[in-house]
């Protein structure tokens, strides 16, 4: 890759990622009149034919099936075009006993185009994890200041709820939520006998028209993607807004390298891998927001080395890499005899859940210091890879006997999941693989990774709580944990719920944080950084609504310094 | 309700009137063709299949695993999603049914009688089952093993292949589960009208 092709052009900014960060920033900063290039290192999407909206399994020769005949690993077929665990040509390492799995999207409009659209706001006390007992840090925000942005996000991109006042999970600006299913109403019911707050989930799916969106029409699958983009992603609804001002150049197939930067210490462009014809080609910006996804993104700080910046750019501190969270998953299934010979109802609905649990001990003291909630579904749904495994696996038989079985059990079953908030600890973190590099000689991350005994405790309490919901319903929890082994209390290995944060953390303090509350980093102020890196803690409540209202926040900010001149 | 007719609904309701016309097209195209061509399973390996899959999932009241083309489905994943050393493994098992035949009756899984295909049966099953038990006993069942669906004992690959195939084919999906997604609307927890014959 002797040769490198410079762009003629400065563009305003050079944005890298197009998912709920990057497309946020896309839309703001077209929208306020600046020049921008995205860079997307996977390829474009077209939904009518990559989506596969209402299609029954049968309808595919695979069934649903991923290469392998494999149901989970990277979803099955019928999802959304939009990442793999493990991608050919682009390795990442794990450090002995980590085993951490990075779950990694390329493709316009990223995991947006799959994820389970929840969209829960962060609560004020999440922003005073420290002040609160000590443990994290406090964000150099307040929930105050993010409200405004919450609001917006929103109102913008839809989301349905309910006002409920309760502490942990602060309502928002919500459409109506769609019914709750039967088996919904039945978890409710257990949860009101156990004290349990089961509310309307709040995900971000429209039960109305929205800006020339369709509403939602309950096929029930939107992970597949949704053709009308009645469910929100950054593909269908932050980016067509950004092109039609005219001001967004969009390039795919382009893998960011490095940030350049100039001889005043800025950025002053990117370099990065054309895929098609694997050729290096440049450009310049006059500034660079970075929202490539929480650890892609601190690949690219800490890769991007140069006099001026011999760890990476923007890593004075050292901080770029360190702080790394993914949220705390711990699953299992209760059997309902009751629903044996259930009839159909229409109560398909959105894809996902209508209610869920948010965080309800809040006002006790609890054995460990962090908060999580609860999701649960199940009943009759669409048969698929897998579904019937349990059957296979927990009943021995063939025959008449088995296919009675399994239509006696078909929609027995309802699952629960719980997410919850770790907090950062020094084991866990990710660098430069000093050995490892992928197909176009970027050197790939290593990820080191522990769970403590907060997390640990918090599985436990999933646990005893989802048998506590399955047995006051009636039902006979099935899931068996062991305190040993590799999965203590069920819970899940670090990355696998996919919510990756704080790689490059906001703070007031430039020596333990990469960037300030405008998402700009301390050391180069025209860098910023927009997709999960700054959250300085990560609740219990998915990041990407926080990440999008963060990324308005911080591109409304950018469009202030920009008219200045302080870029 | 068929989906077509679904699909036709929401068109006519207007929920859907931004659906471009290729989806359709799009959509027919992923039938799996009416006359499928064996590409992996050779006639002989495919007899024992169908025989295997038909014991497994005979017919009752609705059509059998045969009726429901699991067969071709299987020969789909083999010859499509399974990588070399699986597809191996899978051929591999199938000779060992006969094998195992052979020892017992001195014939072939598909010349045995019911009976006999029965004993083999059981024998697969409690063997796996065993197995599991002895797995379970060591701590866990969250291990994901189940995403590795080509991969372990034979006859728990088979089984779940089998299984996933039944139950994902129309006959599987609505005949024996009598299962319905009717997109357009949404009613809650409300027991459905009863049907219109379309």
């Amino acid at each position: 890759m002797a040769q490198v092709i410079r762009s003629p052009k400065q563009y305003d900014v050079c944005i890298i990622g197009s998912g709920a960060g990057g497309g946020m920033a896309a839309k703001v900063l077209t929208e306020g009149g600046l020049n921008c290039v995205l860079l997307e290192a996977g390829a474009n999407l077209n939904p009518e034919k990559d989506f596969k909206m209402l299609m029954w399994p049968y309808e595919s020769p695979h069934r649903g099936a991923g290469v392998g005949g494999h149901a989970r690993e990277n979803f099955g077929e019928f999802l959304a075009p939009n990442g793999a665990w493990q991608i050919e040509g682009e390795p990442y390492t794990s450090a002995p006993g980590a085993n951490f799995q990075w779950f990694r999207s390329r493709i316009v409009g990223g995991r947006t185009n799959h994820w389970g659209r929840i969209a829960l706001r962060f609560a004020p006390i999440d922003f005073k994890s420290a002040t609160r007992d000590g443990l994290g840090d406090d964000w150099p925000i307040t929930y105050d200041d993010l409200a405004p942005y919450y609001d917006k996000t929103e109102a913008y991109i839809g989301v349905f709820g309910t006002k409920e006042n309760v502490s942990s999970a602060p309502d928002g600006v919500f459409l109506p939520p769609p019914k709750p299913r039967c088996t919904e109403l039945m978890v409710k019911k257990a949860c009101d006998k156990l004290n349990i707050i089961c509310i309307p989930s709040r995900l971000a799916i429209i039960t109305r028209s929205l800006n020339g969106r369709l509403p939602c029409h309950y096929c029930g699958q939107c992970g597949r993607g949704c053709i009308t983009a009645s469910n929100f992603s950054s593909s269908q609804v932050l980016l067509p807004p950004a092109m039609k001002t005219g001001k967004l150049t969009l390039i795919t197939g382009a893998m960011a390298r490095e940030i350049l930067v100039g001889k005043e210490g800025k950025a002053e462009g990117v370099s990065y891998v054309d895929k098609a014809t694997r050729t290096e080609k440049r450009i310049s910006a006059r500034a660079i927001v970075v929202a490539a996804s929480a650890c892609e993104s601190a690949r690219l700080l800490l890769n991007s080395k140069s006099s001026a910046f011999p760890g990476g750019i923007a890593n004075s501190s050292g901080t770029v890499g360190r702080y790394l969270t993914d949220s705390v998953g711990s699953a299992g299934s209760g059997y309902f005899p009751q629903l044996e010979k259930t009839p159909p109802h229409n109560h398909d609905g959105v894809g996902g859940m209508h209610m869920y649990m948010p965080w309800w001990k809040f006002d006790r003291k609890n054995d460990f210091p962090r908060g999580y909630h609860i999701e649960f579904g199940g009943g009759r749904e669409m048969p698929g890879v897998g579904m019937f495994h349990g059957l296979c696996h927990d009943e021995e038989g063939y025959g008449a006997h088995l296919k009675q079985r399994a239509r006696q059990v078909y929609g027995t079953h309802i699952g629960f999941a719980g997410r919850g908030e770790m907090l950062p600890n020094p084991d866990t973190y990710c660098e430069i693989d000093p050995d490892v590099v992928d197909q176009w000689g970027i050197p790939a991350l290593r990820f080191h990774f522990k769970w403590s005994d907060y997390e640990l405790l918090q599985a436990k309490d999933m646990q005893e709580t989802f048998r506590a919901i399955v047995e006051t319903m009636g039902g006979e929890y099935r899931t068996k944990t062991s305190i040993h082994g590799q999965y203590p209390f069920g819970i899940e290995e670090g990355g696998k719920i996919i919510h990756e944060v704080g790689t490059a953390r906001m703070g007031a303090d430039p020596k333990t944080s990469v960037l300030n509350g405008f998402c700009q980093a301390h050391d180069v102020k025209n860098l910023f950084v927009t997709d999960g890196a700054p959250l300085v803690t990560n609740p219990d409540k998915n990041p990407t609504l926080t990440i999008m209202a963060l990324s308005w926040r911080a591109s409304e900010y950018l469009l202030e310094e920009a008219k200045k001149g302080n870029l | 309700m068929q989906r077509r007719e679904a699909l036709r609904l929401l068109m006519a309701g207007g929920v859907l009137p931004a659906l471009p016309t290729n989806l359709f097209a799009f959509f027919q195209g992923a039938h799996p063709a009416s006359g499928y061509t064996l590409r992996t399973l050779n006639p002989h390996q495919n007899d024992t299949v169908v025989a295997m899959i038909d014991q497994i999932i005979p017919a009752t009241d609705t059509p059998s695993a045969q009726g429901a083309r699991v067969n071709e489905f299987i020969d789909v994943i083999l010859t499509e999603w399974a990588d070399a050393e699986e597809r191996m493994n899978f051929l591999d098992g199938l000779a060992g049914v006969d094998k195992q035949t052979n020892d017992l009756f001195g014939k072939n899984f598909v010349d045995a009688s019911p009976a006999q295909q029965v004993t083999l049966l059981r024998s697969m099953d409690e063997s796996v089952a065993a197995q599991r038990t002895r797995r379970m006993r060591h701590g866990n069942t969250i291990p994901e093993e189940r995403d590795k669906q080509l991969r372990g004992e034979f006859f728990n690959v088979f089984k779940g292949i089998t299984v996933h195939g039944y139950y994902t084919s129309e006959i599987g999906f609505s005949q024996e589960l009598n299962l319905q997604i009717i997109p357009g609307a949404q009613h809650g927890c409300a027991p459905l009208p009863a049907e219109k014959k379309a």
